[in-house]
């Protein structure tokens, strides 16, 4: 891995230390999603220290989109490598994670000596109620583009996502389908129509 | 939680196929209720526990590794949930060559939307151990509305449905 290659020339890279640091104050400002701590992230590489030009960061964010898991763990490993190397990865990561699964593990813990009070379930009903609405909001921005980009495809595209968004909705309430198949069968089928459309265009060009 | 490789392995196959940081919930609900490990009122909790704690959301893997099997239980649940973002520094070496492949953009679009529809589904059921009646669903409503606005940062819709629930379900 090539460290620094990012890097604007007239800019020092920053140490893994550096990374530690700023990750670690993104993490304090991620409650309740990474939103914001994505936001304090870029405030502080891009905006106030030019450690990333804004096209870097962009490149890095749409990267992150295709890798499986968290988001914001890929992009504090991504920035962080080309940024440091794996040095920079590792720290980046570990100021990212480590006081946050502290955190989570304490209040857990916590949660587990109170959970019998009706009190602490009253709370956690509604409490699960708005994270229910913050699911819906989450499902909907992280369709979204998707379903834009396949209305521009034409019918059969578009036809397919809806069909893939529908059954998947369908089975997990109603059948004990495994999750990962229903994964692989809707990336399966989105990926073949694509490249199907795709070769039908190519095709009708010649 | 008897098998400890096995635990591991479902907590890093929903991780691996998954996109978010709550992508991975439907698979882990179905395997984990299926086996008898956690109740609907464990996984309510731990996705609690995500919303509140600060850090990527993504933690609440963690939480529910520690209700089903205690502190080895969140150990494993972090690195099984730590280790999928690193396949991002290969990809990041290939995206410039593959990145663009109609069939790798549909793969990657195709999980988004079952993910995109799954999601809520498994929150909704979760949420209806609890009684899903007029005014949970009206709580519901109300976050949502509080979203759209996007003047209203998560950790206060969160509050506030918290604050609602000591008021509304007592």
């Amino acid at each position: 891995m090539t460290p620094v290659e990012s890097t604007p020339s007239t800019v020092m890279p920053p140490r893994p230390l550096e990374l530690l640091v700023v990750w670690m104050k993104a993490a304090s400002q991620a409650i309740g999603g990474g939103g914001s701590g994505v936001l304090t992230a870029y405030n502080t590489m891009v905006a106030s220290r030019s450690w990333l030009s804004a096209e870097s960061w962009s490149e890095c964010w749409a990267i992150c989109q295709i890798v499986p898991g968290v988001n914001i763990m890929a992009m504090a490993l991504l920035t962080g490598s080309r940024l440091a190397g794996w040095p920079g990865a590792l720290a980046s990561l570990g100021g990212l994670v480590g006081p946050s699964l502290v955190a989570t593990l304490l209040i857990t813990i916590l949660y587990s000596r109170v959970q019998g009070s009706h009190l602490v379930q009253s709370g956690l009903h509604g409490l699960m109620a708005a994270a229910a609405a913050g699911s819906i909001m989450f499902s909907w921005r992280l369709a979204s583009p998707a379903i834009r980009a396949n209305l521009t495809r034409g019918r059969l595209v578009f036809s397919v996502g809806v069909v893939i968004v529908v059954t998947s909705a369908v089975l997990v309430r109603t059948t004990q389908v495994p999750v990962f198949v229903m994964l692989l069968t809707g990336g399966g089928a989105m990926g073949l129509t694509l490249w199907v459309d795709d070769y039908r265009g190519r095709k009708a060009e010649k | 939680m008897t098998d400890p490789i096995l635990y591991f392995w479902l907590v890093l196959k929903a991780s691996l196929l998954s996109s978010g940081g709550q992508g991975n919930l439907p698979s882990l609900h179905q395997d984990f209720t299926a086996r008898g490990w956690a109740t609907d009122g464990q996984f309510a909790a731990a996705l609690a526990v995500g919303q509140v704690a600060p850090g990527p959301g993504g933690l609440w893997v963690v939480a529910i590794g520690y209700l089903v099997a205690g502190l080895p239980g969140a150990g494993m649940a972090a690195l099984a949930v730590i280790l999928p973002p690193f396949l991002v520094i290969p990809v990041g070496r290939i995206h410039r060559r593959i990145g663009s492949a109609p069939a790798v953009r549909g793969f990657v679009r195709g999980i988004v939307l079952v993910v995109a529809a799954t999601v809520p589904v498994v929150f909704l059921r979760i949420l209806a151990s609890y009684g899903l009646d007029l005014r949970t669903a009206s709580l519901v409503v109300a976050c949502i509305g509080l979203h759209l606005t996007r003047r209203v940062p998560v950790i206060v819709v969160i509050a506030l449905g918290s604050l609602a629930g000591l008021l509304l379900f007592r």
